[in-house]
This record gives structure tokens, C-alpha cells and sequence, in this order.
């Protein structure tokens, strides 16, 4: 943060005009207003124009040809099961629907299903596949790929199966000098990032290269978890405080060298343009790379400097370039950072200065943080006083290392040894900072209600003298403001209802049930794979958004991954009263290892089993209708079949949730005729049903004669879910069928009268 | 501070000792669940095995004329039945009897082998 400190440190005359500010502030509130209009008015949709890439297709199109040219450093990355995968976003000239080729225009990610591998920044290619809009988010709460693309422009997804369909096309312009500069500015990086995991161990490596070069994907999901959790995650998105570090550097460097002050201003700012390019050009990076320059210039041309009319000029000229950017969450913590930097630091005197500073961003970000990323973690103030200094270090050792790795293998050696020391202490103190009790807390979504309160407190404090705030005036804010987050959850009665949301995870179960006395239990949390854990990404983004951070309990029906996978991060991250499960201990997937997860957190486990009553929920009834004891130790009996099966019963609202139930399940709770007769019912097995026990699941869904049949399976199911004949049989029973990759989440109201069923992205088919 | 303020201080304050006393109050009061083993696999048991063929009563249904054939249930007690099925959803299951004043744990071991509260009719 040197060069900005700098900047806060230097005297701005009162009463400083700042039109850059006003300006900036004015189109903010413009782009505000506008995008409000456009989404409540015009659907999205004024803005775009007419031969935009998103108004060729309605939903998603097939045998697609689109031309174009690629603008993003491709990205190529292998998938669980061996595929080479290419991504990249192109700029789109030219698509051809049916016949002929039409002019058009937009920006496109593209996904190369098995690629070779050959692609760079700045290729014009002809591609032919499947065009599609982006898929909203299927869960409440989950996070919206399709917000994330729009926020870079980008309205159109392209999926093409394989290399075979791409041709490179003649390169018109590709000798157009910026575009070859930023080609090979990104080769070398894709150079030097292979030259850092030649040196380093892998983890290192990737965490150098997000450090040095922007290139994030590489770092290990554990080890950004820690960073988040100490809110340390800014030093590996490449920021201010990199380009900062590399300036003072060169500026330093190139000072020992006796070049005179305005043309070592100038490389430095040449040299921070080419750096801001090799590291991909994201939010942070961008901005704090033209506010150097104006500050440099501003040297240069011996002009005073005013911190916001910088920080002003650079958002404006980003939110020229796209204004969508306002909304993203880079774009408002970065500029975030600098304004509470700039606002708050100087208003703090007698605080040691680089506690000041991270005091400042934190009372100026946390709320943001909060509301984004669900986690308040007060331990980065102090963590911000070691974490800073040693990624100075860091980057410093970083760029000798590479430097001077590139003239002498022995001096790779030397340096790459002192540059995996620092990363090595960087990762220790963190994650013993992160071990410190209370060091950080999940919190659920807060409102924008509450966030604006926020910052209207905190700027009535910081202004005291100007509001004439005397100190019982402040401590009587503070204490209206505790007794209103005391009593507004006594005051406030959460309606009397009991709420089933059947979470879209592929194939695989996650049922929420917040009950009518508040008390919420979890039954199953999807599958975890190496690349998508269901628990993490789905359960509990959708428990913060219903303002829930604690669970009642947790009920895993059965030992198979697409039920318990999700539950470990579920139970790592929200507080689990009680565990449930029927007691048989599986060594399958890592089962076992949940349940020592369990032991070790001293969650309360219970098991059970046929013939159990769950008792305390008020006015609903619970019953285990399943599985009976003697399953639980028979091994000829498979997992699927001693699935737990509850009957949950609320007034006039009836639940039946079968697990992964088969013939034998069925068979043994086919007896409970009177109690299977349901509303609701949660489909067997994800509508799986073998032709050999036809006849017996034709009885079970003739006694449990649902209403509505809720089936969760993925599109293009893997084992091809649900099956036709319990497709006819339910619709013989005349049950309406919601199946999740269809409707997305499913969520059913009841009263105790009458239910409600609400989807996010679908209706039932009967 | 002038006296005005440190009343209205020390109001506020009192006002959240007596949220955080209610809100710790309302936390003790949630009932905690219980998973315990119930009638349910019994009532249904002879119909797995298809060998009993007992009448049972449904305390669900039963008039007062059935109830008091029961051992224990006079006619005040029977009352007592149809008027908290009257006031209450059904019984789910046969020990729900226990939740009407006046039975017991004790009278419900002496009836429990007659009563049922589904309608048996296995299909």
C-alpha cells in the first residue's frame, strides 16, 4: 500500500475542489437508475442491440457455427475423468444459424469439451456446437453463473464437443500490434508460470503464480479456504498492493541507477501497463494500475494530487468501459478498499499507522465481505500487519527468482529456496491465525437494510464533531442499536409453517425442513466430488439465504456418497446440533471418516431405525418407517435398501421420504398401508426401478397415492433417472411429477390446510 | 451528561437485560427431540405375519359405547376421548391416548394390546 499511503499522507488543501469525484458519484447514480429502469421495465433488455449474440437464440440452440476472435488467455484444465477442457471468451463477428451467415456482435464463453490443446489469445476461429444462455442458478441462494458472465459482458455460452470442430480461420488482423503485444505477453506468462512449478512443489507454485501472475485457479481449495478465513484471500487476486510493491521497486531500482525522476516515472508506468496486462487485467489490478499512472503523471507534471479524484477518474474510465462492472464484487470492494483507506485512516491519529490502515479497510469492507462472502472474520486486522509485509517480501523474492532464474539454474535454485521459505511462513501464520478462537464466524445473508445502518453509524462516529455528537449520544446509538438486535427476533413471529425444499443437486439428495417451531432439519446433502461439493456450493448457500446458521439436525438416510458426500463441509461450516442415521457403519466413500467427523465436532448421534417416533417438533409428527433392525446388520441387504424412511405428518399435510429405498424396503414397509398414504412423497431411489420388482413398486406408489412425486436426478442422468415405469406408475396414480434438474429447487409451504409449491426455474409435468 | 441522558441510558441498557433474559428464556424452553421406539411396528405386526385377526378398537373412530368396553375407561373417561379428538387432530398412534387428562401410563399398559388407531384393511 506504499505509494497510497503516500498519497493519503500528503496535505490536500481544504476545501479541495474534486469534480472528478462529483462526476464519478453522478454516474454511479446514473448506472444505478439505469440498470433499475432496464431490469424492472425492459427485462434486460434495451441495452443490447438488436444483432447482439443474445437475441439470435431464444433457448438453447444446436449446430451453431460462430466466428470470432479470442480475447481472454485461454484456459486449459483436465476434468475428474481425464478430459482436456479449453475455455476462453470470444468476440463474436459472424454466426450462422441455419443457413447464412449473419453479421452479428457480443461476447461468448466458449467450453472445448476434449481439446488439443493449441489455442492462444488473439486466434480467430470458426466453431460449431450447441448455443446457449447461461443457466440461472437452480437453488435459492446457490451462486448465479449466469449474473457472474453479465457482469463481464458475456450473455452466451457455447459448448463444443471436441477439437474436431474448430477451425482456425485466416488471422485478418492478427498482426494488429496490440493484439500480437497481448498474445505474447500472455505466452510469456504461461512461460514463466511453467517455469515456477519446474522449480517449486505444486502448492507453492500455484499459490506463486496467483500471487505473481493472477493465475488463481491453481491454488488448492483448502488452502484459499484458510486465506478467506482470515481475510488474507486479497493478497492472491493481484491488487493495488502488488502493483504498489513492483512500482516502488522499479522505482527504486532504477533510482540506483541515476536515470533522472520523469524517465524513471515513465518506464515504471510502462512497466506497470505491461505488468496490469500479464496478469489477466481483472478489477483490482486495472484500477490500481491507472491510479499509479495519474499519480505518477501527476509527479511528472507537478501537480497536486487528490486521492479521490484519482480513485474517481479510474472508475470512471472503467465504468465507461463496461458499466455492469459496478455491480461485481471486485469492482466495490476494490474501490471499497482505497475510499475507507483514504476516508477513514486520517481520522484515526493516534493508532499506530499500519494498524490504522487495516482498521480502516476492515470498518469499511466488512459489511460488504459480510454480505458476499457469509463470513465476518475480525481476525484481519491483525493478520493484515503480518500478511502484508511478507507479501511485499514475497513478490519482491518472487521477481528476482524469476529474473534471475531465467540467466542460471544454480541461482533458480537459491532464490526459488527463499522464495518457498516466505510462501512456507506466509501459510503458517495464517493458519495458525485462522486456529485462534473466534479468529472468524459464518454469518447468514444480512440485508441491505442493515448494511446501509451500518455505514450511516459509522460516519455519524467518524464526523462527531461536525453532527455535534457529545458521548452519550453515541453510547446511546449504540445501545438502541443493541436493544433493536436484541428484541426484533422476539418481536417478529415467523409465521406457523412447515417448509420442505427439495435442493436441485443432480443426482442425489438435499431436503431442508425448516419446522413451524423453527427448529430446521437436514435430510442428506448431495454428493461431493472433487469438483463439485454439493454441501458447499448448494446447501449451504441456500440455508444462509433462509437466514439459517444452525441445524437441528442432521439426518443422513444411508451411507452412499450422493446423500452424505455434502454433509462433512455442511457440518465444517453451520452449527449441527444432532446427528441421525440408522446406525449401520459402512466403510464405503469415506462414510466412516464422516462419522469420526462427527465424533470429533461432539455432535450428538442418534440412531434410528423402524418403529422409532421422532418427538419434539411442535405439531409435527414424525415416523421411522424404516429400515427394521435386522437389515442394519445383514450384509446380504444392500445400503440402498436400509435407507431411513420417514413419515412426517402436519395436520393435513402428509411427507414420505423414502431414501434410496429398492425392492426390499419396499416390501417391509409396504405393511404400513394406512400410514403410507401420503401428499407428498419423496420418489424411491430417484425414480430408479429395476423391471423385477415392478409389481412391488406399482403396489408401494398405489398405497402411497402421492399427489405430488418429487424426483431428484440430473440432467442427462447418469444412470438415467427417473425410469419410465415409475414414471407411468405415478401418473396412473395420478400424481403430479416436479423433477428437480427441470424445476430446480423445490419448495413446498403448508399451513397444516393446504400446501403451496413454488419451483425456481420450472413447473411439474402430470 | 446531564441526568436526562443517564435515565435514558440506563433505561436502554435495562431493555436489553430484559431481551437477552426473555431470549435465553424462550432458548431453555425449546424442547429438545427425542427419538423413541413406539407402537407403531406392533400395530402393524399382525398384519405382517396375517395370522392375528383380534378386533381391535380404534380409539380414532370408537363411540363412547365401544371406549367404555375397554378395562378402566368409564364413560367420564370415554368423554374425555371424544373431547380431545374433538379439540385435537387424531391420534397417530396408540400411547398418543396417554396425552388425554386423566390416562396414564399405567392405564394405557393395561389397554394397549386392545386399541389401534388405523383403519386396518390390508390391500
Amino acid at each position: 500500500m506504499t505509494p497510497v499511503r503516500n498519497i493519503s499522507d500528503k496535505k490536500i488543501s481544504n476545501g479541495a475542489s474534486r469534480p472528478l469525484l462529483a462526476a464519478f458519484i453522478c454516474l454511479i447514480l446514473g448506472i444505478l437508475l439505469v440498470s433499475f429502469i432496464d431490469t424492472t421495465y425492459f427485462h434486460n433488455s434495451i441495452f443490447i442491440p438488436a444483432n447482439h449474440i443474445s437475441k439470435k437464440i431464444e433457448k438453447t440452440q444446436d449446430n451453431v457455427y460462430i466466428k470470432g476472435r479470442i480475447i481472454s488467455d485461454p484456459l486449459f484444465y483436465e476434468t475428474h475423468w481425464k478430459q482436456k477442457r479449453a475455455s476462453f471468451t470470444l468476440e463474436v463477428d459472424y454466426i450462422k444459424l441455419k443457413d447464412n451467415w449473419a453479421k452479428t456482435q457480443g461476447l461468448c464463453k466458449v467450453t472445448i469439451y476434449k481439446s488439443d490443446q493449441k489455442y492462444v489469445y488473439g486466434d480467430n476461429l470458426i466453431l460449431f456446437g450447441s448455443l446457449s444462455l447461461p443457466t440461472p442458478a437452480a437453488n435459492p441462494g446457490e451462486f448465479n453463473y449466469s449474473t457472474y458472465l453479465k457482469h463481464q459482458k458475456i450473455h452466451v455460452v457455447l459448448g463444443v464437443d471436441s477439437y474436431k470442430d474448430v477451425t482456425i480461420s485466416q488471422p485478418e488482423n492478427k498482426y494488429r500490434i496490440p493484439t500480437l503485444l497481448k498474445s505474447k505477453i500472455f505466452a510469456l506468462r504461461k512461460k514463466v508460470d511453467e517455469y515456477i512449478h519446474l522449480h517449486l512443489p505444486k502448492k507453492e507454485a500455484g499459490l506463486i503464480s496467483a500471487i505473481i501472475l493472477g493465475l488463481r485457479s491453481e491454488i488448492p481449495r483448502d488452502s484459499r479456504e484458510v486465506f478467506i478465513q482470515t481475510g488474507s484471500a486479497h493478497i492472491l487476486a493481484i491488487s493495488g498492493l502488488h502493483l504498489a510493491i513492483i512500482a516502488y521497486v522499479f522505482f527504486f531500482l532504477l533510482g540506483l541507477m541515476r536515470i533522472p525522476y520523469n524517465t524513471r516515472a515513465l518506464i515504471v508506468i510502462i512497466i506497470i501497463c505491461f505488468y496490469a496486462i500479464l496478469c489477466g487485467g481483472r478489477t483490482p489490478i486495472t484500477r490500481a494500475a491507472i491510479m499509479i499512472t495519474i499519480f505518477l503523471l501527476a509527479r511528472i507534471l507537478n501537480r497536486e494530487i487528490d486521492i479521490y479524484n484519482a480513485l474517481s477518474l479510474a472508475g470512471i474510465l472503467m465504468l465507461l468501459a463496461n458499466p455492469a462492472q459496478l455491480f461485481s464484487v471486485g469492482f466495490i470492494l476494490s474501490f471499497g478498499c482505497v475510499f475507507s483507506i483514504a476516508y477513514i485512516t486520517p481520522k484515526m491519529k493516534k493508532i499506530y499507522k499500519p494498524l490504522a490502515i487495516s482498521l480502516a479497510v476492515y470498518i469499511g469492507i466488512a459489511p460488504i465481505i459480510a454480505y458476499n462472502f457469509n463470513i465476518i472474520s475480525p481476525i484481519t486486522i491483525v493478520a493484515n500487519l503480518f500478511v502484508i509485509p511478507l507479501t511485499g517480501l514475497l513478490i519482491c523474492a518472487g521477481l528476482t527468482f524469476i529474473l534471475f532464474g531465467f540467466l542460471s539454474a544454480s541461482l533458480a535454485t537459491i532464490f526459488g529456496a527463499t522464495t518457498w521459505l516466505i510462501i512456507f511462513l506466509l501459510e503458517k501464520i495464517i493458519f495458525y491465525l485462522s486456529k485462534i478462537p473466534y479468529a472468524y464466524f459464518y454469518v447468514p445473508d444480512i440485508s441491505l437494510w442493515l448494511i446501509a445502518c451500518y455505514y450511516i453509524f459509522i460516519i455519524l462516529i467518524l464526523n462527531k464533531e461536525k453532527f455535534k455528537l457529545s458521548r452519550a449520544g453515541i453510547s446511546i446509538i449504540i445501545l438502541l442499536c443493541i436493544n433493536l438486535y436484541i428484541w426484533s427476533p422476539l418481536i417478529r413471529k415467523s409465521p406457523e409453517q412447515l417448509k420442505i425444499t427439495f435442493l436441485h443437486v443432480g443426482h442425489g439428495d438435499a431436503i431442508v425442513i425448516q419446522f413451524p417451531d423453527g427448529k430446521t432439519m437436514l435430510v442428506d446433502a448431495g454428493a461431493k466430488s472433487k469438483y463439485k461439493d454439493n454441501g458447499r456450493e448448494v446447501v449451504i448457500p441456500y440455508l444462509w439465504h433462509e437466514g439459517i446458521n444452525k441445524i437441528d439436525y442432521a439426518l443422513i438416510t444411508h451411507s452412499d456418497l450422493d446423500h452424505f458426500g455434502g454433509i462433512a463441509s455442511v457440518i465444517k461450516k453451520v452449527d449441527v446440533k444432532s446427528f441421525l442415521y440408522n446406525g449401520r457403519e459402512d466403510n464405503e466413500y469415506g462414510y466412516l471418516e464422516l462419522l469420526n467427523l462427527v465424533e470429533s465436532k461432539e455432535i450428538k448421534k442418534l440412531e434410528i431405525k423402524e418403529g422409532d417416533r421422532i418427538e419434539g417438533f411442535k405439531g409435527v409428527e414424525i415416523l421411522v418407517l424404516g429400515p427394521p433392525e435386522e437389515f442394519l446388520n445383514n450384509n446380504s441387504i444392500s445400503d440402498n435398501d436400509s435407507s431411513v424412511v420417514l413419515k412426517l405428518i402436519y395436520k393435513n399435510t402428509s411427507l414420505l421420504l423414502c431414501g434410496d429405498i429398492a425392492e426390499k424396503g419396499m416390501k417391509n414397509i409396504i405393511s404400513y398401508a394406512n400410514v403410507l398414504k401420503s401428499d407428498i412423497i419423496k420418489v424411491p431411489h430417484h425414480g430408479l426401478c429395476v423391471n423385477k420388482y415392478k409389481s412391488t413398486a406399482e403396489q408401494f406408489y398405489y398405497l402411497v397415492d402421492p399427489e405430488i412425486a418429487v424426483v431428484t436426478a440430473s440432467k442427462n442422468d447418469p444412470y438415467l433417472a427417473p425410469a419410465t415405469s415409475t414414471i407411468e406408475c405415478l401418473s396412473k396414480n395420478g400424481a403430479t411429477m416436479y423433477v428437480t434438474h427441470k424445476t430446480g429447487a423445490i419448495i413446498i409451504t403448508s399451513n397444516g390446510e393446504d400446501y403451496h409449491i413454488t419451483t425456481t426455474c420450472g413447473t411439474g409435468d402430470v | 451528561m446531564s441526568r436526562q441522558e443517564k435515565l435514558i441510558i440506563i433505561f436502554l441498557l435495562s431493555c436489553a437485560v430484559v431481551g437477552l433474559a426473555v431470549s435465553f428464556y424462550q432458548k431453555s424452553q425449546q424442547s429438545e427431540i427425542r427419538v423413541v421406539p413406539s407402537s407403531l411396528i406392533k400395530e402393524f405386526a399382525y398384519l405382517k405375519n396375517k395370522t392375528s385377526h383380534q378386533k381391535l378398537i380404534n380409539i380414532n373412530t370408537a363411540d363412547a359405547g365401544e371406549l367404555t368396553s375397554l378395562p378402566g375407561i368409564g364413560p367420564v373417561l370415554a368423554e374425555k376421548i371424544i373431547q380431545y379428538r374433538r379439540e385435537n387432530d387424531e391420534f397417530l398412534l396408540p400411547e398418543d391416548i396417554t396425552k388425554v387428562l386423566g390416562i396414564g401410563s399405567a392405564k394405557y399398559q393395561s389397554i394397549k394390546d386392545l386399541i389401534t388407531t388405523f383403519k386396518h384393511d390390508p390391500r
